[in-house]
């Protein structure tokens, strides 16, 4: 009896999955799709290999896209999906972008199309990011676009790509062919030093160039009262439970930089193999100088528990933090709120013995723009981003006056994925330092031009208009900092994860983390850095590290 | 009733009731800690600075929310979806329960149809396939694609089924005997006398129904389309530094301008007004209606 049923329920399983795999290779009845392939039948494509060329008959692109409907600037009832970039494009090429769908969120973008994935019901072209897109390579079910960049993607496009040499191309190339157009990271997001220059003042202390400067600075911060409460309740700064990487407000990259040691990077050793960064001798003598500064209650005693890190930020407790230079955007407005007094300052410090400032270089892409396989027009993809860029970077005479000075974001375009130089950022902010240098704003564009008007609206009422603050303090102070012959950088061999990595990885990384932050604590000894390694590399550690190396070398 | 009031006793309760007091504080302050992170000053709430009571005390996310036109079309989206969704299931459950409460003599296929329903209980098909049996029928961006799917709350009907069950047998054949049918009796006879089971079952069908965000996002294309819990899930986001590791600078800008704890707590206040409302009318049936039905005869 029970055996019966449990057969039974597996006949009825088998049914149902095999119901579902037949529906999902049907074609799929979404009515754009059908009316984009019927095009292609009857419109040949007139502007043969043109990167500009106009369709004759009117076809549709489809995408599914995450962008927030708040706070557009839209004017006259324009919405995301139609606005006047989509009609220019639409007048232009003749392409009418429409939204299949749309969320408000990132994270609800990833949930919207990993069923779309699953369920096979794309859209024409979206953004996935690096592990969907080998998956979507291996369900074959994107498009082949080598010939497709080759022939119309625009010089401007190209030379993006190529400032980065094969970094960022290869990482879309599988077998030689490339299934994406990829994002670029633009760099000089590295973790620097802001300080506190008003409890400098005040404490009578000087900025730091050194490591030994900087942590008497933050002693000074913990010991000193430099809030002037009469409290004891300040510490230098605080940190994060992952310590340090990328795009990480509160990561102790500055310090690991000035000892030479760098967490999670695929780096090359001085004899020229590839080694794993966080298992060199380098690691251990940082994590013993931060356990040396959290025993002295210079780090936030509770930092590898707290939820935002941010918090002693905006409650003003901490006098250093680590962080991009953007950091004025958030959190550090909340600071300035809560003590109008605050007055953040970024240094390029600590310097190393050598007088460096270590860094370690970002992946140069993360998000990748593909298109389904069954689109009839995959050229279309690469024209509407043609378009876009000359539109973005205010090359198109005809594009330029769209939305003249009513601050619209550019994710309003269609393809909200950034393609740039590798230090854009800088180049921006040269040429807004230029302007002002000059007094000048007259050559720059709508964008600049409204930071120029910021960074002097600050610089008579500083501090008065917090969002003007922020512009004006990233812009122009932050940026400045991340002038490449400030920095060193030391470059990845690689990025992206090896197929043992898949596998194993995620153990290793937890492994690496707890051990570094019970050795920070004090709950292990430093040598325990020791043991970690070994066990590291039989964990699978020197397997991913061979692949690494032969991934590096291809 | 004769109680010794020993010291050692009193003592008992004195510790009981503490113990009590503290769980019921501890239940009581996330919510409280929302309602002053609500009323308090945006930076004031990044810095932690709210514990009991607001911190810089406003009213600016409430008027912020009064405002937003886009919060309201969800609620309305949320509340049609309430009372289609909660009359379906209602008169779905009611319509199944009865016959399955039936015997199998006066039922044959009643057997039959309890596996199903058991079946389908433990079972399912699975989101992907349930995505495309929506998009398919051509659900997707209706109302119906929030409703139809949970039509029958099969946890409902064998909970009224239980609680028709229970009912004495002689009152139904008294009925037949008077002359009365089967609609006769299911509305005259069973209905009015499981009214604490019907409250209890209707009460989970509107929570349920409100509450839930995850259809909202799949089914619905267009932000809004949205259900009110879908739009709210939405703007309620953690920066935790994995999600900061996968995001381009602009996009990290952009959510950091829209993180915002006060409002967000306004609006999860706001969120929960109606089911406050709800709940003091329907509570008195809904131990009462639990209880009578888990038990048969």
């Amino acid at each position: 009896m029970k055996l019966k049923w449990i057969v039974g329920c597996l006949v009825v399983l088998m049914l149902l999955t095999t119901a579902c795999g037949s529906s999902g290779t049907e074609p799929n009845p979404d009515t754009n799709q059908t009316e984009g392939t019927k095009d292609t039948e009857k419109s040949p494509d007139s502007g043969k290999e043109d990167p500009f060329g106009k369709y004759d008959e009117p076809i549709t692109l489809t995408l599914g896209k995450s962008i927030s409907t708040k706070n557009t600037n839209l004017p006259n009832g324009d919405t995301v999906d139609n606005n006047e970039y989509y009609r220019y494009i639409e007048k232009k090429l003749n392409v009418k972008v429409t939204h299949a769908w749309q969320t408000e969120t990132q994270e609800a973008y990833q949930q919207k199309l990993s069923v779309s994935i699953a369920s096979q019901d794309l859209p024409d072209a979206f953004i996935v990011n690096e592990k969907q897109l080998k998956q979507l390579v291996e369900a074959d079910l994107i498009a082949d676009l080598t010939d497709v960049y080759n022939k119309y993607s625009s010089p401007l496009i190209k030379s993006y790509y190529e400032s980065y040499g094969d970094r960022v191309l290869k990482r879309a190339t599988f077998d030689g062919k490339l299934m994406a157009f990829p994002g670029t990271e633009i760099g000089g997001q590295h973790n620097m030093t802001w300080i506190r220059q008003d409890w400098l003042d005040k404490l009578g202390l000087q900025p730091p160039k050194t490591l030994d400067e900087l942590l008497a600075i933050a002693k000074a911060f913990t010991e000193k009262d430099p809030d002037g409460n009469g409290k004891n309740d300040t510490y230098g700064f605080t940190g994060l439970p992952t310590l340090a990487g990328w795009n990480t407000v509160n990561g102790f990259d500055p310090i690991f930089g000035a000892l030479h040691a760098y967490k999670g990077q695929w780096l090359k050793d001085q004899a020229g193999s590839t080694v794993y960064s966080s298992t060199l001798p380098e690691m251990k003598t940082a994590l013993a100088k931060l356990h040396e500064l959290y025993a002295a209650g210079i780090i936030d005693k509770e930092f590898p528990v707290r939820k935002d890190s941010t918090e002693l930020i905006a409650a003003n407790k901490v006098g250093i933090v680590f962080g991009p230079w953007w950091i004025p955007y958030w959190p550090l407005p909340d600071s300035v709120k809560n003590d109008p007094k605050a007055e953040w300052k970024p240094y390029t410090a600590p310097l190393d013995s050598d007088g460096k400032f270590n860094t370690y270089d970002q992946n140069p892409t993360g998000s990748f723009l593909v298109v389904k396989k069954e689109y009839a027009h995959p050229e279309a993809v690469a024209k509407v981003l043609n378009m876009e860029y000359e539109g973005i970077r205010k090359l198109d005479p005809a594009a330029k006056d769209i939305y003249k000075d009513l601050n619209v974001s550019w994710v309003i375009w269609p393809f909200a994925i950034q393609i740039g130089f590798e230090d854009d950022a800088y180049r921006v902010h040269l040429e807004l330092k230029a302007a002002w240098d000059a007094k000048d704003p007259s050559k720059l564009n709508d964008e600049l031009k409204m930071w120029y008007e910021n960074v002097k609206k600050n610089a008579e009422n500083p501090k008065k208009d917090l969002a003007v603050w922020s512009d004006s303090m990233s812009r122009m102070d932050g940026s400045a900092e991340i002038d490449p012959s400030k920095l060193t950088v030391i470059r990845n061999v690689f990025f992206g994860q090896t197929k043992t990595m898949e596998l194993k990885w995620a153990i290793l990384e937890k492994m690496e983390n707890e051990t570094f932050l019970k050795i920070i604590l004090g709950e292990e000894p430093v040598d325990k850095f020791d043991s970690f390694v070994q066990e590291w590399k039989k964990l699978g550690g020197d397997q991913i590290t061979k692949e690494v190396e032969e991934a590096s070398k291809k | 009733m004769v109680r010794s009031r020993t010291l050692s006793s009193q003592l008992a309760d004195g510790i009981i009731l503490l113990v009590l007091v503290i769980i019921a504080l501890t239940s009581l302050y996330p919510l409280w800690y929302t309602i002053a992170l609500s009323f308090s000053d945006q930076a004031a709430a990044n810095a932690g600075q709210v514990t009991i009571w607001p911190s810089g005390f406003n009213l600016t996310s409430y008027r912020i929310i009064l405002d937003d036109e886009k919060f309201f079309r969800a609620f309305g989206v949320s509340i049609k979806r309430v009372l289609i969704g909660g009359a379906l299931n209602f008169l779905l459950t009611v319509i199944m329960a009865y016959p399955l409460s039936r015997s199998a003599k006066q039922f044959p296929g009643r057997n039959i149809y309890m596996w199903l329903l058991v079946f389908c209980m433990l079972f399912s098909g699975g989101l992907i396939p349930l995505y495309i049996t929506i998009t398919t029928l051509g659900m997707q961006n209706t109302i119906w694609s929030l409703v139809l799917p949970g039509a029958v709350p099969i946890f409902n009907v064998i909970l009224i089924m239980n609680f028709f069950r229970s009912l004495p047998k002689e009152l139904d054949e008294a009925a037949v005997v008077d002359g009365a049918g089967p609609w006769y009796s299911l509305l005259r006879i069973y209905i009015p006398l499981s009214v604490p089971a019907m409250a209890t079952v209707t009460l989970f069908s509107i929570v349920g129904h409100w509450n839930s965000f995850f259809d909202g996002l799949i089914y619905m294309s267009k932000p809004q389309n949205y259900p009110l819990q879908t739009y709210i899930q939405q703007l309620v986001v953690n920066i935790t530094p994995d999600l900061m590791k996968e995001m381009t600078t602009e996009q990290l800008i952009e959510l950091m301008k829209a993180s915002n704890k006060t409002l967000n707590a306004a609006k999860l206040m706001v969120a929960m007004i109606p089911i406050l409302l709800i709940y003091p009318f329907l509570q008195r049936y809904f131990v009462h209606g639990i209880v009578l039905g888990s038990v048969k005869e």
